[in-house]
């Protein structure tokens, strides 16, 4: 079939993403190459100055770290939780699998600051985690959650997980009950049949939800503001406080363009990652014709 | 010696009976096919066999071991699947060599074995390969090296053939048959395809709707078939009759539709079931007109509303009125669709049966 003939079909979506989403990033971009002028005027350049500005300034680089650490880490707790959810919802019998999958998915349909405000709740010095772990005699004192980088992060891997299951759920069905079976008959127990087929099998699969959590980690504002009391600097709060209330647009824009980038960068790296693999399965050689003795 | 053993064997979903009561003895060296239509059974049956599902009832055997409750990983079976399930990020070598490195083998060892194994087959050279790199019958037979390379004391075997194209199911049914007379490996094989049984089979089980209606080698299936339904599954034409008069082991039934009385064989029939006449394709005659072919008297009319081709014979079917339908052959390529025949045979390849 011609995918030519579906062309015009796409325009509505195309028009739209252009008015809606490459037009204004490109006007934003632009601003980031403006001088500040006071509040909320911009104009002149172009200029680096910004850029050279806030990639000198300590405690933006401070930001920037903290951003990528916390993706990193949310993106690799999430992708740890949501594996084993996915496989455990794959290989239940069908009504244990929905009633799960309802479950996980469920929690999508309640706002992001509802759910941040549970947590600020429960993570509070004496919210029920600390209780827990008091009463359980792990901790002394309450450990500080609410207002803290472990707090963020736990909240954003509540918040993911559903994402990262559904992402990963397909992917652990790629793999075939023949397969496992097959496994089990020449005599491999479940953890050996996990460790040389499930696992190597899936392991590229991750890549893509580990990915979106990432990404969707870095760009996340509710739950960092929410959760970090104030104490978890993100590029995403920076953002907010220079165009919103200190009405800088070059330098919000500055922000949020090292974000864009540093998001993109680890995107490539991911796929570059994916890809190679691929291409060294493929270098193998072409499939030989058939011989028949 | 007996290798496998299955007592009783049932098996239930729910109130739906997969598999009801089966007994069976399996010969050391034996190549058993389980053959039936889908939902016969057949493969539920080979499952428990396996290991993958344990019977409701009965007791699985393999030489004198009960296994009856043993998962898969302590029956020492070997199986092809229905979709070979190689493994799709292991070269053809680890594929093999998967079976051997879980019993720990010495790395010297399963470099032999594994020789060994894809010589049998005919893969060496093919070992750093990977599964999609193969054609479909590569895939397949790494899947019987895979299989057998752990020296099974069974080799399963589920529709091996059903994904390969036509000719090369036959090269790969020898291939199969001598792997499996070389190894004398005991063989447990399930296919929907009677041809494909009666070219590899010693004997065959024949299932229907979780029973098994007849075990014997395809000689004697394909000769003298138990039921209606075992007749049709293998080829030949059952058409309803109604008994005139019975003596012994023959007598006269009515085709309907027709008045002529035709001779048949057979016991008795009981006299609450309906009745069949059960008669190979290549034993029936074929004329023109009314009259003797080969001192067999043609009595029945009909037409034929089926030609079929098949390069080495033709084979009609032949419609007799109300229902009543036989396959004939006819060599000598006379007849065409729609021209009417009379069709006869003689008394004693015609049988009555009964389901």
């Amino acid at each position: 079939m011609n995918t030519r003939r579906w062309y015009p079909v796409l325009l509505p979506a195309a028009l739209f993403l252009i008015v809606f989403f490459v037009w204004p990033e490109v006007q934003f971009l632009r601003l980031s190459f403006e001088e500040y002028q006071g509040q909320a005027r911009s104009g002149g350049g172009p200029t680096l100055r910004n850029y050279t500005d806030v990639l000198s300034d300590p405690f933006l680089r401070k930001g920037i770290l903290t951003t990528l650490r916390l993706s990193a880490i949310v993106a690799v707790i999430t992708a740890l939780v949501s594996y084993p959810l996915a496989i455990a919802i794959v290989r239940a019998g069908p009504r244990l699998a929905r009633a799960m999958f309802v479950i996980v998915v469920s929690s999508m349909f309640m706002s992001g600051v509802v759910r941040a405000l549970g947590w600020r709740v429960l993570l509070g010095d004496s919210g029920m985690v600390n209780d827990v772990l008091l009463a359980l005699h792990v901790v002394d004192t309450p450990v500080t959650l609410y207002g803290s980088f472990t707090g963020v992060t736990i909240g954003m891997v509540h918040l993911l997980i559903p994402y990262a299951v559904l992402g990963i759920i397909p992917i652990v069905e790629s793999v075939s009950p023949q397969l496992l079976q097959a496994s089990y008959g020449m005599g491999a127990s479940r953890p050996y049949t996990f460790f040389r087929v499930t696992l190597p099998i899936t392991a590229r699969g991750l890549i893509a939800p580990l990915l979106l959590v990432f990404a969707l980690t870095a760009g996340a504002f509710t739950t960092p503001t929410l959760l970090g009391g104030g104490r978890v600097g993100v590029l995403s709060i920076y953002i907010r406080e220079q165009t919103l209330m200190l009405l800088n647009y070059p330098r919000g824009a500055v922000y949020a363009a090292i974000l864009l980038v540093l998001v993109f960068a680890v995107f490539l790296a991911g796929f570059l990652a994916s890809g190679r693999r691929a291409r060294r399965a493929k270098r193998r050689g072409p499939a030989a014709t058939e011989v028949t003795p | 010696m007996t290798d496998l053993e299955l007592r009783g064997i049932t098996h239930r979903y729910g109130t739906n009976v997969a598999v009801r009561n089966v007994d069976l003895a399996v010969r050391s060296g034996e190549f058993v096919t389980i053959l039936g239509t889908s939902g016969s059974g057949k493969t539920t049956l080979l499952r428990m066999i396996g290991g993958y599902l344990f019977p409701s009832e009965g007791r699985v055997v393999v030489g004198g071991r009960d296994v009856t409750r043993l998962p898969p990983q302590q029956r020492n079976i070997g199986t092809v699947f229905q979709n070979y399930a190689l493994f799709p990020h292991m070269s053809v070598f680890d594929n093999v060599a998967y079976g051997l490195r879980v019993r720990r083998m010495s790395r010297a060892a399963v470099r032999e074995r594994v020789g060994e194994t894809l010589a049998t087959v005919g893969l060496t050279g093919f070992e750093k390969r990977l599964p999609h790199e193969l054609s479909g019958g590569q895939q397949q037979r790494v899947a019987l090296a895979r299989a057998i390379s752990i020296q099974p004391s069974i080799l399963l075997m589920d529709e091996p053939l059903g994904a390969l194209d036509a000719r090369l199911r036959e090269s790969i049914q020898l291939e199969i048959k001598r792997v499996q007379r070389t190894l004398k490996i005991t063989t447990i094989y399930v296919t929907h395809d009677q041809n494909e049984a009666f070219a590899m089979s010693d004997r065959i089980v024949l299932m229907s709707h979780g029973d098994i209606v007849s075990v014997d080698t395809p000689e004697a299936l394909f000769m003298s078939p138990p039921t209606p339904f075992a007749a049709e599954f293998v080829g030949h034409c059952a058409v309803p009759v109604r008994v005139v008069r019975w003596n012994g082991r023959a007598g006269q039934v009515l085709v309907p539709g027709h008045e002529v009385e035709v001779t048949a064989v057979g016991p008795t029939p009981e006299a609450d079931k309906p009745c069949y006449l059960v008669i190979a394709p290549d034993k029936v005659r074929v004329t023109e007109a009314p009259g003797t072919t080969g001192g067999v008297a043609a009595q029945l009319r009909g037409r034929v509303v089926g030609r079929r081709f098949t390069g080495l014979n033709v084979v009609l079917t032949i419609d007799l009125g109300d229902g009543g339908r036989l396959t004939a052959l006819d060599p000598e390529r006379r007849f065409r669709d729609d021209d009417v025949v009379h069709v006869g045979w003689n008394g004693d390849d015609a049988k009555v049966l009964q389901p």
